[in-house]
């Protein structure tokens, strides 16, 4: 099947962003589950599952889950997506895209935005998941308490509000992380030395970035 | 079609004036290779010229929306001296990649048309290989027929002899000629000895 040149970069991007990072996500996601819930019973005691319930869902759902799921894709899409870039600049490759007439913007910059953004928010709900399930398995091996009964105890403490939260932040995280990174591998100007250059840049500047929206969000959801 | 008043730029230093017609055969030579990448780079839009005023089918190049320059160069094939191919996409998307992004025919249609134009060009690699295992020759192939995919009206062909042997020079300029007839072309040489070489095949 031969499909538009724009279309197939934005499935490639989804496909190596999204699909590709699946294992990666959901892995760390199944650990970070057991990790918190590890910490929360040496702080609480084995007891109650409420608890247990409620800070598991708020951290993962809320704060983990948005938050680890950028820097994966950061680290693993983002400087991919600089370096490629970076390398079609220098390779005079755009120039080439441009001189065809073909946009940049619309072939190069777009389906890498759409795609990691879109991707960002499809892991995010695989790393939660992931993370749920974790965290209740763990739960339910060292309480002896069934994990159903965990579970429930999960839904009762879930409100849509904080599912909105996260998609907000999700989508905010892969967007700003590509365009970020998009950027940064456009800038290149002459030299392949300047390739890992842009590449620590972008991704010291993403992770600053993802902090900082996380904050802002949270301030922000704090007042309303 | 494309025509120059006293256009200068920052390497080419004389003024040049040139008036070129639809199915006209025009060919310049700049024996330093940036300038004639400058002056491609003025041809098509990518630069400003330092002084003078060029028109590209009746459009001042200088004062011309970024859309409408896009718009013009949809109508221009341009073979780059490397091919100026995309190392992230294969041999065969390559081919497709204007023609499929300006929606110039039926997808089916352009696939089969590439085939074909390939067949003629006698290019005997791999469709689907990488940029990277394609010879100098191979390059220029897929580059004239991504440009003649496009349907163009004008063909610019950028240092076509570079890199390739005397033999290949002979057998390209024998395509070239089959190719070119109803076309307008630019051609932007290196010596005076191609362009006698050029000129006494494609007139």
């Amino acid at each position: 099947m031969i499909l538009s040149p724009v279309i197939e970069v934005l499935l490639r991007q989804i496909y190596f962003t999204g699909v590709q990072a699946l294992s990666i996500v959901i892995f760390s996601g199944l650990f970070i589950g057991l990790i918190i819930v590890l910490q929360i019973m040496s702080i609480t005691g084995s007891g109650s599952s409420s608890i247990m319930g409620k800070i598991l869902l708020v951290i993962v759902l809320k704060e983990i889950g948005p938050l680890f799921t950028a820097l994966i894709i950061l680290t693993r899409s983002g400087s991919a997506i600089v370096t490629e870039l970076a390398t079609m600049k220098l390779g005079r490759e755009i120039y080439y895209i441009e001189a065809m007439g073909i946009k940049p913007e619309v072939y190069l910059i777009k389906p890498r935005l759409y795609g990691v953004t879109f991707s960002a928010l499809v892991l995010c709900v695989y790393f939660q998941l992931a993370a749920l399930f974790g965290g209740v398995f763990i739960a339910s091996f060292m309480t002896g308490v069934s994990f159903s009964e965990n579970m429930n105890a999960i839904f009762d403490q879930f409100y849509l509000k904080d599912v909105a939260i996260a998609f907000l932040k999700s989508l905010m995280f892969g967007f700003t992380v590509s365009l970020i990174c998009i950027w940064h591998g456009i800038s290149v100007k002459k030299s392949t030395t300047e390739i890992p250059q842009r590449t620590t840049k972008a991704l010291t500047g993403g992770i600053f970035s993802i902090f900082l929206i996380d904050v802002i969000i949270d301030f922000i959801t704090k007042m309303i | 079609m494309i025509s120059a008043i006293g256009i200068t730029g920052d390497l080419i230093r004389d003024k040049m004036n040139f008036n070129i017609q639809k199915g006209q055969k025009a060919f310049f030579v700049f024996e330093e290779e940036a300038q004639g990448e400058e002056f491609l780079d003025l041809l098509i839009g990518m630069k400003s010229p330092k002084s003078g005023e060029l028109f590209f089918m009746g459009q001042n190049l200088r004062h011309i929306r970024k859309d409408k320059l896009f718009e013009i160069r949809k109508k221009i094939a341009i073979v780059f001296k490397t091919g100026g191919l995309i190392n992230n996409i294969r041999t065969l998307e390559n081919i497709l990649l204007p023609a499929l992004y300006h929606r110039i025919a039926d997808k089916e249609n352009l696939y089969r048309e590439a085939i074909k134009l390939l067949e003629t060009f006698e290019f005997k690699g791999d469709y689907m290989c990488k940029i990277e295992e394609l010879t100098n020759l191979e390059r220029r192939i897929i580059a004239l027929v991504r440009g003649l995919l496009i349907k163009p009206e004008i063909m610019i062909l950028e240092y076509p002899f570079q890199g390739i042997s005397e033999e290949q020079r002979e057998w390209l300029l024998s395509k070239i000629e089959k190719i070119s007839k109803n076309l307008t072309l630019i051609s932007i040489l290196s010596s005076q000895r191609e362009y006698h070489f050029f000129k006494g095949k494609v007139n």
